[in-house]
């Protein structure tokens, strides 16, 4: 007889062990919170219970104490980089905000083609006299330059010391299937930090099985435009988002359920 | 995707030695060498690990997730000093199960059972720290360095970011296990519905995510280490002649313990104990969030204490076979043999950099 058979032979004790050992105390699923304007229920709990939560938005949702604080991925936009910002906060309460996300969250995951992009025309010749445009190729050849490199390693340097956490981004060749997956008729198109992070939920295998939920969903019934100056170009680089031709590719999702009113 | 950590995952016990491959123990060619030598525990490793230490942490400590199957001993590597040889990196730890279990249930008694269950410095303790309450009476300033340095380690840890806690449930399983042979099932219950209460409170407190293996899993587990299962005289016939096997049994000519080793490996072929760092591997492996990550081991997990170590419950060799049988098949890789590649990638990638980018 073997030594498990004791435990086999009583299925229904077997069955109250199982029931208060589950695997996970925390539910297998993801959720994203977006930086929409928000004004559902509270649904704190189902997002604190969550194994993953990422917050597009700098944790200011946690402001409203109905959108939870649990963080563990931040996703951090070039151009509106909290922890460089920390010391000019004015407002004590966001202070606070900002720096309790900074110390649950494990990773941060940056826009590929926004800081790459920007930071190697900076720098370039190329584009003083020429109007650039997003690409995956575009990217690569920034990605490969001398210059992006080393700026690209710069601001993970700064991210890492400060943070010590895990990088991430999409590499350029599946930014550029977003792009062609999103449909884009635009060029220069920047897809919408939901968009982007949805992609990169969607590209990493820890979250193959995951269940994704959306909350706090930005919406515009107008295109959203960027304007980012260049230095030593007489362009700016004008930026475009569709949020609603967006809203098409990422609802049409598997396992992702956008939670635009309260969760029942 | 693009990342500043490797997609691996790494299971860390409290070893501090290695041998440069996995050592099979029916590896004939190896039986001659004397155990510090088969072993890795040899003094001549001792410049050796100096010079593994920066290749060792910087490969751990850029991997995406660190689980660390020993408290929180690792860190200190067994001696409690500075030696950062495994890295700093810590996702997961491994909790003990036997905090879950609490003091009060030996004695029924409710008031030691909600102090026994809700300490939480059971959480971050090491093997032989103190509880809360003596921290509180004696200083750890005034305790000598060694003992020390273990509550720095606690303490430091305490306060380091980690994800979650994996709970290695081996006492559970052997108080369960006599229960069901008494068939004891109001008990069961009992301490079920607690352990549930205890894991709730976690939960709550820490925020953090508990990982354990299921009841199936921990039956399945517990099966695969007795396939490999030998008794003594079968382990004799085999490993016959090998100085590993005469270090492992060297107490035998000792006549008070002569008469107990047969005992001993029988009555781990009964025991529901299983090594702790096996049941977070098992965790590990068991993840479907892991499925396509390299699993990396480092380490060797107490074949010399099969019969000399406190509790002999564990079935060590049946374990050591199990996790050979692991490593020929590739389910599982043997950091060692990996580490000088790693390392080099690591070198190659930082070039002109602070941390390495991986692409995957």
């Amino acid at each position: 007889m073997k030594v498990t058979d004791v435990f086999n032979d009583n299925p229904e004790v077997l069955k109250i062990i199982s029931s208060h050992l589950h695997k996970n105390k925390l539910e297998a699923r993801v959720c994203v919170i977006d930086s929409g304007d928000y004004s559902g229920g509270d649904v704190s709990e189902f997002i604190n219970c969550s194994e993953y939560v990422i917050r597009l938005d700098y944790g200011k949702s946690m402001a409203t104490q109905k959108l939870g604080f649990k963080t563990d991925i931040l996703y951090i936009d070039r151009f509106n980089f909290a922890p460089f910002e920390l010391n000019k906060m004015k407002n004590n309460f966001l202070n606070f905000l900002y720096k309790s996300i900074f110390n649950d969250s494990t990773e941060i995951w940056l826009p590929v083609h926004l800081f790459l992009m920007n930071e190697w025309l900076l720098g370039s010749e190329e584009f003083k006299n020429k109007q650039p445009e997003i690409s995956g190729s575009l990217i690569k050849r920034s990605w490969n330059s001398e210059i992006g490199r080393s700026i690209l390693n710069e601001y993970i340097k700064h991210l890492y010391m400060h943070n010590k956490m895990n990088i991430k981004m999409l590499s350029f060749k599946e930014f550029d299937l977003l792009l062609e997956s999103v449909g884009s008729d635009f060029d220069n198109y920047s897809p919408s930090p939901l968009a982007y992070a949805l992609e990169m939920v969607k590209k990493d295998s820890r979250f193959r099985y995951y269940e994704i939920f959306v909350f706090n969903r930005l919406k515009c019934n107008e295109k959203t435009r960027v304007k980012l100056p260049l230095e030593k170009s007489k362009y700016d680089l004008n930026l475009i988002s569709d949020l609603e031709k967006e809203y098409h590719y990422i609802s049409n999702h598997s396992n992702t359920c956008i939670v635009d009113n309260d969760i029942n | 995707m693009i990342s500043t950590n490797a997609k691996r995952i790494i299971f860390i016990g409290d070893w501090d030695m290695w041998t440069d491959r996995w050592v099979d123990l029916e590896d004939k060619s190896r039986w001659n060498l004397p155990w510090g030598e088969f072993s890795g525990w040899s003094k001549d490793k001792q410049q050796e690990i100096k010079i593994g230490e920066d290749k060792f942490s910087r490969v751990i400590d850029s991997s995406e997730y660190v689980v660390r199957c020993s408290w929180l001993r690792t860190h200190c590597s067994g001696k409690f000093s500075n030696k950062n040889m495994y890295g700093k990196k810590v996702d997961a730890i491994q909790l003990n199960g036997k905090n879950l279990l609490g003091k009060g249930l030996e004695s029924d008694k409710f008031k030691g059972f909600v102090k026994g269950f809700l300490n939480p410095t059971d959480l971050t303790r090491t093997e032989n720290n103190y509880t809360s309450d003596e921290n509180f009476s004696n200083p750890i300033l005034s305790r000598p360095d060694n003992i020390r340095y273990r509550h720095e380690a606690t303490r430091i840890y305490s306060e380091m970011f980690y994800r979650e806690i994996w709970v290695s449930l081996g006492y559970l399983y052997r108080k369960l296990n006599v229960l069901f042979l008494k068939k004891d099932y109001k008990k069961i219950e009992y301490i079920m519905s607690n352990v549930s209460l205890v894991m709730d409170k976690y939960s709550e407190l820490y925020k953090k995510n508990i990982s354990m293996l299921n009841p199936e899993l921990f039956l399945s587990l517990k099966n695969e280490i007795n396939n490999y299962y030998l008794t003594y005289d079968e382990m004799k016939d085999l490993y016959n002649g090998a100085k590993w096997w005469a270090h492992v049994t060297r107490k035998e000519s000792d006549p008070d313990k002569k008469h107990f080793f047969e005992d001993i490996i029988s009555g781990q072929q009964n025991s529901m104990m299983i090594n702790r760092g096996l049941q977070s591997i098992y965790i590990g492996l068991n993840d479907k969030r892991f499925e396509d990550y390299e699993k990396y081991i480092i380490g060797y997990w107490g074949i010399d204490q099969t019969f000399s170590h406190g509790p002999v419950h564990y079935n060590q060799i049946a374990e050591y076979r199990l996790l050979t049988s692991w490593i020929d098949s590739g389910i599982l890789k043997y950091l060692p043999e990996h580490i000088d590649t790693m390392n080099q990638d690591y070198l190659n990638s930082c070039k002109n950099s602070f941390k390495p980018l991986y692409q995957y």
